[in-house]
């Protein structure tokens, strides 16, 4: 029996429902976060927890579970989640994405995955070149994948090539965990790498770069990979930096000074607060609004185009900076007492560093971009 | 041949302070390597105490008639931010410890006897002491209690601390027999600091161990080194640390940087981006260094002529060992976050970097917020509110 005090979704789930489910969960999440961190991955309730509460299926298609309800659902949701634990959160961010884009696949792809229900976990990982050949009927997949967040939950893997330019996905059973991720925050993720050895993947679980396989199906669909889907991604230090706030504003509110003042009567700490609290909350408003704005955009149009495109990835990029100046200015306060192991700050702290180093959210590279756009160059990243 | 002394106290020679420093700066591949060591174990390796008792920089600020140099403390700081380029933790031991020989030396001169008499090399740690019970007895005091924070005194013989008793401040002194090390460090950065908790239950503390705070200390008189305000000078080594960290951090991820390309075979040194982080970051930390040592020799200066604090250069300290490591902290932050998701990885040194710099800013002695409204309000002409100077 689980432990779990999330009450069931209802039959039609609306994003409210959504969001407080994560919530929910978030507080059974908070819970476990030292443990989350010290196995290296989530714990197996915490994977239960996301598969039986259908989060994962925010953004899936409705044809098999899914609930289709938009991206901005999804990443306040991640954001909720952050909250109570980043790294439970960072791989909901994962499966949740996975789940959509699982939907842009062959038909007989999607029967496979979701053969069972809907409620599967699906990891990827990042793919080196050259490891992909053309054999009769697919192809014939070696290599070794890194950061693959998730993968001990996951019983499939999608991941795409470069050179190749295909999408593909391939079953758990086709890869061995390589036990490798010792780091410094989102330690619990277990973004491990996972490797390959000629493995054979049919044609049909694989599709070529470019528009997928619903995306006549409407806004969401039309999403783009590299300046809409990593908002997940950004929500997780987003939430983090909420999740200091929390914190923080609990142990401060009855603390006192080595010379027995109240600390809460310092303006110094009064502004900290203020400051970092109107930080994450400006950087949740722009992911959602971006998201709808994108979303509302797509329904009539093919593509966001380059303002919308480089507008999004400055904004993944300035959000984490936004959370990371809320996260940093709190537990600089936070004195010593906030390095102990024990405490939540510091892991929340490290959490909100780690995910900001995620590639897609990179400062320099989406913001040098959006600069160049806007001065009439051509962005650098080919990655749309 | 190099100045070295021969280990005993008298007749020791006397190296020079650019002699010093130069040992520190040839001990920085081995903490180095040792730094992962020194983390893991939650305690500075002791081949690290080795070298640096080899190496004579514990005696900087020490008294010369127990082995010491009497050096500046500009040179006891800029030995400190050396160190910490090879390793945080080990660097943050020795500001410790070589800044308690220092404060050891404002004791009564029994106490520095009985420290230093039966082994000059005897080294001190101390503690924060909130919740230790003081209780009169026959010639001195029986403490009991916790001290807290207690880097380095896995290889400390003698530990102080400063507490109210009876509403006036009194530093004590007391030996490590008798205490009980609890080994509660478990910290997300300057783990190796091994900064422990101090058990201990009913300890004699001969008056002549104590001292109240702000008393002139035997050796006022003798010299500018002596009558430095503890509060508004020595944490200045601790601020050292954090900057000398993140100089280190610099010093690789530029290294490194020269090498590296992007997943699209881009040569990452190319990035203008990557060039301005490395810059303002240098800049920062030049800033830093040059602020630390400046206030210190113009402190230092300041008191060969004067018994009397200039107490807006006091605050002007205290607000500079807070804001060099806010500047170091910044230049950390700023290469870390461009080291990527590479840089997260354990066995990566940046990452340990990054978490010994946020720790270190950490202490409370340099506290922005503390020490900023210090300053401010001296500034502002308003009275500065109570100040440990």
């Amino acid at each position: 029996m689980d432990d779990l005090s999330a009450a069931p979704m209802p039959a039609k789930v609306t994003a409210a429902d959504v969001v407080s489910t994560a919530r929910a969960l978030a507080a059974e999440f908070r819970l476990r976060a030292a443990e989350t961190e010290r196995l290296r991955r989530l714990p197996d309730e915490n994977a239960r927890a996301l598969r039986e509460s259908g989060l994962v299926r925010v953004c899936m298609p409705r044809e098999y579970g899914g609930y289709e309800l938009g991206w901005d659902v999804f990443c306040e949701a991640a954001m909720e989640l952050a909250r109570g634990c980043a790294s439970t959160a960072w791989c909901y961010a994962v499966y949740g994405e996975h789940a959509h884009r699982v939907g842009h696949y062959p038909a007989e792809a999607q029967d496979e995955v979701w053969e069972e229900g809907p409620d599967v976990l699906i990891s990827s990982g990042n793919s080196p070149e050259r490891v992909l050949e053309e054999t009769a009927g697919g192809f014939r997949l070696n290599g070794r994948f890194n950061f693959s967040s998730g993968c001990d939950h996951a019983t499939w893997h999608i991941t795409g090539f470069m050179k190749a330019r295909r999408h593909i996905m391939y079953p758990a059973g086709d890869r061995e965990i390589d036990d490798n991720w010792h780091a410094a925050g989102l330690a619990g993720t277990g973004s491990k790498d996972v490797v390959v050895t000629n493995a054979f993947v049919p044609e049909y679980r694989t599709y070529p770069f470019g528009p997928g396989g619903r995306h006549d199906q409407g806004g969401l669909w039309r999403l783009p990979q590299w300046s809409a889907y990593p908002f997940d991604l950004a929500s997780v230090p987003v939430g983090a930096a909420f999740g200091v706030i929390d914190r923080f504003t609990g142990w401060m509110s009855d603390r006192s000074s080595r010379f027995g003042d109240r600390i809460a009567d310092f303006q110094s700490l009064q502004l900290r607060l203020a400051e970092s609290s109107a930080e994450a909350e400006a950087a949740r408003r722009v992911i959602l609004h971006d998201l709808r704005e994108s979303q509302a955009w797509l329904e009539d149009h093919d593509e966001l185009g380059p303002q919308l495109m480089n507008r999004n990835k400055r904004d993944m990029a300035f959000t984490c900076r936004l959370a990371l100046n809320a996260v940093d200015r709190l537990f600089h306060a936070a004195g010593a007492a906030a390095l102990f192991e024990s405490s939540d700050l510091q892991r929340c702290f490290r959490d909100a560093h780690a995910g900001a180093a995620q590639l897609a959210l990179n400062w320099d590279i989406n913001l040098t971009d959006y600069g160049r756009v806007q001065l009439g160059l051509k962005p650098l990243s080919p990655r749309k | 041949m190099d100045d070295m002394g021969t280990g005993a106290a008298a007749g020791r020679a006397i190296p020079s302070p650019a002699a010093l420093i130069e040992r520190a700066k040839e001990l920085v591949p081995a903490l180095r390597a040792r730094a992962a060591v020194c983390e893991a174990e939650r305690r500075m390796p002791d081949e690290t105490f080795e070298d640096f008792s080899r190496a004579g920089i514990l005696n900087v600020v020490k008294a010369r008639d127990f082995g010491g140099y009497e050096m500046g403390w500009d040179v006891f700081c800029e030995i400190s931010m050396e160190l910490a380029r090879g390793c945080g933790s080990s660097a943050w031991v020795y500001a410790v410890l070589g800044e308690h020989a220092h404060t050891v030396c404002t004791y009564p001169m029994q106490a520095q006897h009985d420290v230093w008499d039966g082994d000059p090399d005897a080294q001190v740690a101390s503690g924060n002491s909130p919740n230790c019970k003081m209780e009169r007895t026959d010639g001195g005091w029986l403490i009991t209690g916790q001290f807290n924070y207690s880097s380095g005194c896995d290889h400390a013989d003698w530990h102080l601390t400063g507490m109210p008793v009876d509403g006036q401040p009194l530093k004590i002194l007391v030996p490590q027999a008798g205490c009980e090390i609890v080994d509660n460090w478990r910290v997300m950065g300057l783990a190796g600091t091994g900064s422990k908790d101090i058990k201990l239950e009913k300890v004699f503390i001969p008056d002549h161990r104590t001292i109240p705070i702000g008393e002139r200390g035997p050796r006022f008189d003798d010299a500018a080194l002596f009558r430095l305000p503890q509060w508004s000078v020595n944490p200045f080594c601790l601020a050292s640390v954090v900057v000398g960290v993140a100089e280190g951090a610099l010093e690789r991820f530029t290294e490194e940087m020269k090498e590296r390309s992007s997943r699209f075979g881009a040569k990452i040194a190319e990035f203008q981006s990557l060039q301005l982080r490395i810059a303002e970051s240098a800049a920062e930390l030049h800033a830093a260094r040059l602020m630390i040592l400046n206030d210190l020799r113009e402190t230092m200066e300041y008191f060969e002529d004067n018994e009397e604090p200039d107490f807006l250069m006091l605050a002007r300290n205290k607000r500079d060992m807070a804001y060099a490591p806010i500047l170091a902290a910044k230049a950390m932050e700023r290469i870390f976050y461009a080291a990527g998701a590479n840089g997260l990885f354990l066995d990566n040194d940046i990452q340990r970097s990054f978490r010994d710099v946020n720790a270190g800013s950490k202490q409370i002695a340099l506290n922005f917020d503390i020490n900023g409204t210090t300053y401010g309000r001296m500034a502002l002409g308003l009275d500065p509110a109570p100040v440990r100077w």
